[in-house]
């Protein structure tokens, strides 16, 4: 622990990483060795397949103890995954609600076919859907230029780089529901935001961060930007110093400018890991709830409203359980897709790295 | 010469903005710490003065949170009306935090070794599991809400743990497994050379090895179940409550919302977190990755 | 660290905690009893119910003046007033409680829901020196009571989840008006209609009942003909205005000069818009009026200006239930609403009565609308009445219409707070539960409770508008005031199933045109197709029947109230 989970005492003493240790090609979230006949799946792989009875058994008994392993994990997906998937499912064919006075499992005798559906395709959940996604790319686009110009400007040494790069780090360390209050303390229309703002700008600015239409979604967002630049940040100031200094240097001796550098030798090789942080931000943005909610509770309307923002409310504010059952359905098939997609975009990064 | 005060000029412009980068990411937080300072008067703006540093520094907000009084005794402190205790909500949050990450981590690395050492589960399982990290909790805590109340775990330290636990778990997985494949085969293997069953050399010779690892992990997973908000809020009712839900619940009967009282639980609530991220800095990258980018 | 912090809290001889050393316990016990959450409560009571007809009234249920054998609070002068005999609700409701406890059938410790803001009215001891409520229930039952916090911003989300999960770890549950009719759907709500029969609260009494008369009663307690909650608030939709500005006579030669009528507080709502504007001075810190308009809490300014644009009232919906919303009245109402939205705060939005509060208290507006306990906590030396605003502070009827050459002015009654049975708590506690509510809502103790400043429930019984403590905490000005507001008052969206998801669709709506993200016109058509759709959802023949059932609770004659 001392050794493994302490400091980093060369990042804490300012001293470059050496790029040897930084990371050249991520391993990605990608699928496990598969197991089988064979199979060498690299270093930690299953064992070789052997000709003899003894191997093979030792193999099957193997495989026994690697399925008995994973299984707590797999009741684990199953109460968590299937069961919810299969409840939500089944209560979205109804018009069951708590107030429906049956318990959930009794809700066939309120069911309603596809009525719900008819609501998930309106424009509500539409706007909602189609807000949290501009609300995620807006988001997640500013923390990776801030957290692209904030690494490289921590690139080389200065005094006091240790210091400077713990303090960088703690907007992402504080519980979100925290942020979420600070922000709604800044951002009040006669608040420190506004009023350091009046200082700087001609008059008295008193915008209305958390309560006009346009200002409130960018405020939930602003709240985000500050709270996961550092993510962005630290990432990528990863993947930068694990670029080889001799290709750079030598970029530089043949007269290449600072934009080329970048982009010819410093963009290809980090690119694994911009795409990673820019896939595991999104995804998180994408869940966003306790910020917006201790912010402006998806107000003014339904103006910073995200999915699950919206969820939320439908649910326990207004009682439209199946409704909710029915939106969830389509956000966990949506979700699936897109983590289908990104999996696969991330291993053809990959494949294309070795 | 020339070159000399180009290169001096360059560290102090680099350094300007690296000193504006952290005043601006560091604003909020200490907003955040005057705050809890700060006593009832200062709280909000008076006839726009903000009030940019606490003019009398006071330390009423923590005694109000701790079942004290604000205002100490001004004849007025009924006003300031029921005593609150954020000291339950806290030890809820600890203890579910603490419980949730020992249970993650022991079903989280079982599967992470299932995986890197047997491929147990194929190409679907680790995705599954990268699945459910991806959901919006919302979405599927519904259900878990009628499960749990059928389990009779609703509103209970054990329920809150079991889910903290689940919905972590899989960060320990992708996280554990990027730890264990990084161990040696040879290593595992003159264990078993040696005598040891698969289970024995997982214990004496895979064990050890990802021992900082496995710290690290645990770090993290604790930190991401301190800083849930959602969940609780949908699966406790009133026994459990953690940390953050109390804060949004701070209310005074004549003043409503508490700033200062909530700043004040606020800032204990970011002092574990900050804390520990310093003590896992050096795997910070790797956690926040999912394992993916190593370090 | 925490340890730390702890004796930190507890620390500072130099600050006691409270002010007397009977505050101190209670305080601590207080704490102790809100551990976990924060601490409410709640209220309220339960009362009689003579709406079966079963004993109105008369000398039985009317407690006899004070003597030696009385319970209730005892030891300080006054408290003669919120003592009662054995045959009253509430001597009915101890002597009960006391049997019980001797059967088993009692807990040793009851527990309950309450709004955090609330609580400090059962726990803090009052007047100095007195001991608090609960403390007079605990000595005369020996059943003690633990109150758990609820935010009231959560707290329906937390009755639907408590029917979701059939929590029944509170033996008392807490909601508010609107939320009876789907709690009681869901089964969370037991009908207590047995035990009303059987100890005769005091609902309808002429002396201790609730203010409104019975068919408030029956909007407050009742769904479906059956009483399911005691009502334990009085949230009348009060104005109050500013006397050193209403009563300058500067500002009335400058009003006049300029309107060609005289400053008074407003009679109608075009008054009041001229007024709003007329004293809109953002550069000198006065707002023009900062009736509310955030979310949950500003659709009943809405619903205010919708009542009276009917004569005798505009109601939602018509006998078929089909929403009357969305008509010219409700157009006239909303575009009120939107246009008189530049007079408040920029932040009105989001301005919760917590920020109306402190604006108030720092003679921040002209006018606005509040809740009634503004005045009993706008206290010179409190800090948030650094000007002593509480003095200059009228409470007036809401303005009005013109209708037809009548003016008609409705205050409404919304939100609410109201105490229920938990029916999946132990069934064999819930009649004990019961009678804790009946005492604790009787008229004696209910108006004693709400005169005290610990917390904010608001006179909804007779005899809290002729109680010289609850006149002294609220102001002589504000009970007069109330008296003439009480009786016309109209329903907000309340005595339903759905209540809440027609509240929801109204607020989200009401939230865009004010935002102008929507016109007045479109906002209430898409209220009314929601409203259509939910009703249909639940079953229009059901919904119909529940509203025509909550006919009796409208005015039937215009409130032409002057202040």
């Amino acid at each position: 622990m001392a050794d493994e989970g302490g400091y980093d005492h060369r990042l804490m003493s300012g001293e470059p990483l050496s790029t040897t240790e930084a990371v050249t090609s991520p391993s990605l979230p990608s699928p496990a060795p598969v197991a089988g006949e064979g199979g060498d799946g690299g270093v930690a792989g299953p064992a070789p397949a052997g000709g003899s009875p003894g191997a093979a058994r030792a193999r099957r008994a193997n495989e026994r103890l690697g399925r008995r392993l994973v299984l707590p994990g797999q009741v684990m997906l199953i109460g968590l995954v299937t069961f919810p998937a299969l409840v939500a499912l089944y209560i979205s064919f109804t018009r069951w609600s708590p107030s429906t006075g049956y318990d959930w499992y009794e809700a066939f005798r309120v069911w309603s076919w596809l009525s719900n559906y008819d609501g998930v395709f309106g424009a509500s959940f539409l706007s909602a859907f189609i807000r949290t996604v501009l609300m995620t790319g807006v988001a997640v686009g500013l923390e990776f230029a801030l957290g692209l110009g904030i690494a490289l400007l921590f690139m080389s040494r200065f005094p006091m780089h240790r210091v400077g790069s713990v303090l960088m780090l703690i907007p992402m360390m504080i519980t979100p529901a925290v942020a979420g209050f600070i922000f709604f303390l800044l951002l009040q229309s006669n608040g420190p935001v506004n009023g350091i703002l009046s200082a700087v700008v001609p008059g008295n600015v008193e915008l209305r961060w958390l309560s006009d239409p346009t200002l409130a979604p960018i405020a939930v967002v602003l709240a985000d930007v500050w709270q996961w630049t550092p993510f962005m940040f630290l990432i990528l100031l990863a993947g930068l110093l694990a670029v080889p200094d001799d290709q750079v240097k030598a970029a530089q001796i043949l007269g290449a400018s600072w934009a080329q550098i970048f982009r010819r030798i410093v963009l290809p090789i980090i690119k694994p890991i911009i795409l990673i942080a820019l896939i595991l931000r999104a995804m998180e943005a994408f869940k966003l709830f306790d910020s917006a909610w201790l912010m402006t509770k998806g107000g003014p309307g339904e103006a910073s409203s995200t999915i699950s923002v919206k969820l939320y409310r439908d649910a326990f504010l207004s009682d439209q359980w199946s409704y909710v059952a029915a939106l969830a359905i389509v956000v966990m098939i949506v979700v699936s897709l897109a983590a289908a997609r990104a999996v696969r975009s991330l291993e053809r990064v990959q494949e294309a790295q070795t | 010469m020339s070159a000399l005060a180009k290169r001096r000029a360059g560290v102090i412009l680099r350094l300007g903005a690296v000193a504006a980068t952290l005043v601006v990411f560091l604003f909020p937080v200490y907003w955040l710490v005057t705050m809890a300072f700060k006593p009832q008067q200062e709280w909000a703006p008076t006839e726009g003065q903000i009030f940019w540093l606490p003019h009398d520094w006071t330390f009423g907000n923590f005694r109000r949170i701790f079942g004290g009084s604000a205002t100490g005794d001004s004849g007025l402190s009924f006003l300031i009306s029921t005593p609150i205790d954020a000291l339950t909500p806290i030890l809820n949050s600890l203890v579910a935090s603490v419980g949730g990450t020992a249970l993650a981590l022991v079903i989280g690395t079982s599967t992470a070794y299932g995986i890197s050492r047997f491929g147990a589960g194929g190409k679907v399982l680790p995705f599954q599991i990268l699945q459910l990290r991806m959901f919006p909790p919302i979405a599927i805590i519904i259900p878990v809400l009628f499960l749990w109340t059928y389990l009779k775990l609703f509103d209970t330290l054990p329920g809150l743990v079991i889910i903290y636990a689940a919905i972590t778990f899989p960060f320990v997985v992708w996280l554990m497994r990027s730890f264990f494949d990084e161990v040696p085969r040879e290593i595992r293997e003159a264990a078993i050379v040696d005598g040891c069953s698969e289970l024995g050399a997982f214990r004496k010779a895979v064990l050890p090895l990802v021992r900082g690892g496995l710290a690290t992990t645990a770090l993290f997973v604790f930190i991401l179940n301190w800083s849930d908000f959602l969940i609780a809020l949908v699966l406790t009712s009133q026994r459990v409550h953690t940390a953050p839900v109390f804060l949004s619940q701070i209310q005074s009967a004549a003043t409503g919302q508490e700033y200062g009282s909530q700043a004040a639980l606020g800032l204990i609530l970011i002092i574990p977190p900050v804390l520990l991220s310093i003590l896992i800095q050096r795997h910070l990258v790797r956690g926040l990755t999912f394992g993916a980018v190593k370090r | 660290m925490l340890q730390l912090i702890r004796k930190l809290a507890e620390g500072a001889p130099s600050e006691p905690a409270e002010t007397s050393s009977t505050g101190a316990t209670m305080t601590r016990r207080g704490a102790l009893a809100a551990l976990g959450t924060g601490g409410l409560t709640l209220a309220l009571a339960a009362c009689g119910d003579d709406a079966n007809d079963k004993t109105p009234t008369g000398a039985a249920t009317t407690p006899a003046p004070a003597s030696g054998s009385k319970g209730g609070p005892k030891g300080w002068d006054g408290a003669e007033r919120y003592q009662y005999t054995a045959d009253s609700a509430p001597g009915r409701a101890v002597e009960a409680a006391k049997k019980l406890k001797a059967e088993g059938k009692a807990p040793d410790t009851l527990v309950v829901g309450m709004y955090a803001g609330s609580v400090g009215n059962y726990t803090q001891p009052f007047p100095k020196g007195a001991k608090s409520v609960v403390d007079v229930w605990e000595e005369e039952t020996g059943i003690k009571i633990k109150f758990v916090s609820i935010d009231p911003a959560q707290a329906y989300a937390k009755a639907t989840q408590q029917a979701a999960t059939k929590d029944g770890s509170l033996n008392i549950a807490l909601l508010g008006m609107a939320d009876v009719g789907d709690l009681a759907e869901a089964g969370l709500l037991l009908d207590l209609s047995e035990y009303v029969d059987r100890h005769q609260p005091d609902w309808n009494d002429p002396k201790w009942g609730y203010a409104g008369g019975e068919q408030i009663t029956h909007l407050f307690n009742y769904y479906n003909g059956k009483p399911y909650a005691v009502a334990s608030d009085g949230d009348f939709n009060m104005w109050i205005g500013r006397r050193d500005l209403f009563e300058d006579a500067k500002e009335q030669r400058d009003f006049k000069a300029k309107y060609g009528y005289d400053l008074k507080y407003p009679q109608t709502w075009s008054q009041q818009r001229d007024m709003a504007e007329f004293f809109h001075r953002p550069d000198q810190g006065l707002l023009g009026s900062t009736d509310l308009r955030a979310p949950a809490w500003g659709w009943i300014n809405f619903v205010t200006r919708y009542s009276s644009t009917g004569n005798p009232v505009q109601m939602y919906w018509d006998d078929e239930m089909r929403p009357l919303i969305a008509g010219e009245e409700g157009v006239k109402a909303l575009k009120h609403l939107v246009e008189t939205t530049k007079f408040g705060s920029k932040d009105a939005l989001s301005w919760t009565w917590e920020q109306q509060y402190a604006n108030w208290g720092k003679r921040g507006a002209a006018m606005s609308n509040s809740f009634n306990n503004l005045t009993k906590f706008m206290k010179k030396g409190s800090p948030l009445d650094p000007k002593d605003s509480g003095a200059v502070t009228q409470a007036f009827n809401a303005p009005g219409w013109d209708v037809g050459g009548t003016i008609v002015r409705h205050s409404s009654i919304y939100f609410n707070q109201a105490s229920a049975v938990n029916a999946f708590s132990p069934s064999k506690y819930h009649e004990a539960a019961y009678v804790f509510l009946q005492w604790v809502a009787s008229g004696p103790i209910y108006t004693w409770l709400t005169a005290n400043p610990g917390g904010y429930q608001d006179p909804c019984k007779i005899a809290c508008l002729e109680d010289p403590l609850v006149s002294e905490s609220y102001t002589p000005r504000t009970i007069e005031a109330l008296k003439g507001i009480i009786p016309g008052t109209a329903p907000s969206i309340a005595g339903l199933a759905g209540a809440n998801e027609y509240i929801q669709a109204l607020d989200v709506n009401l939230q865009k045109a004010l935002s102008g993200q929507s016109s007045p016109e479109k906002a209430l058509e898409e209220v009314a197709k929601a409203w259509d759709k939910t009703t249909d959802k639940l079953g229009r023949d059901k919904q119909v029947a529940a509203w025509k059932a909550q006919r009796p609770a409208w005015p039937t004659k215009a409130d032409t109230t002057t202040v």
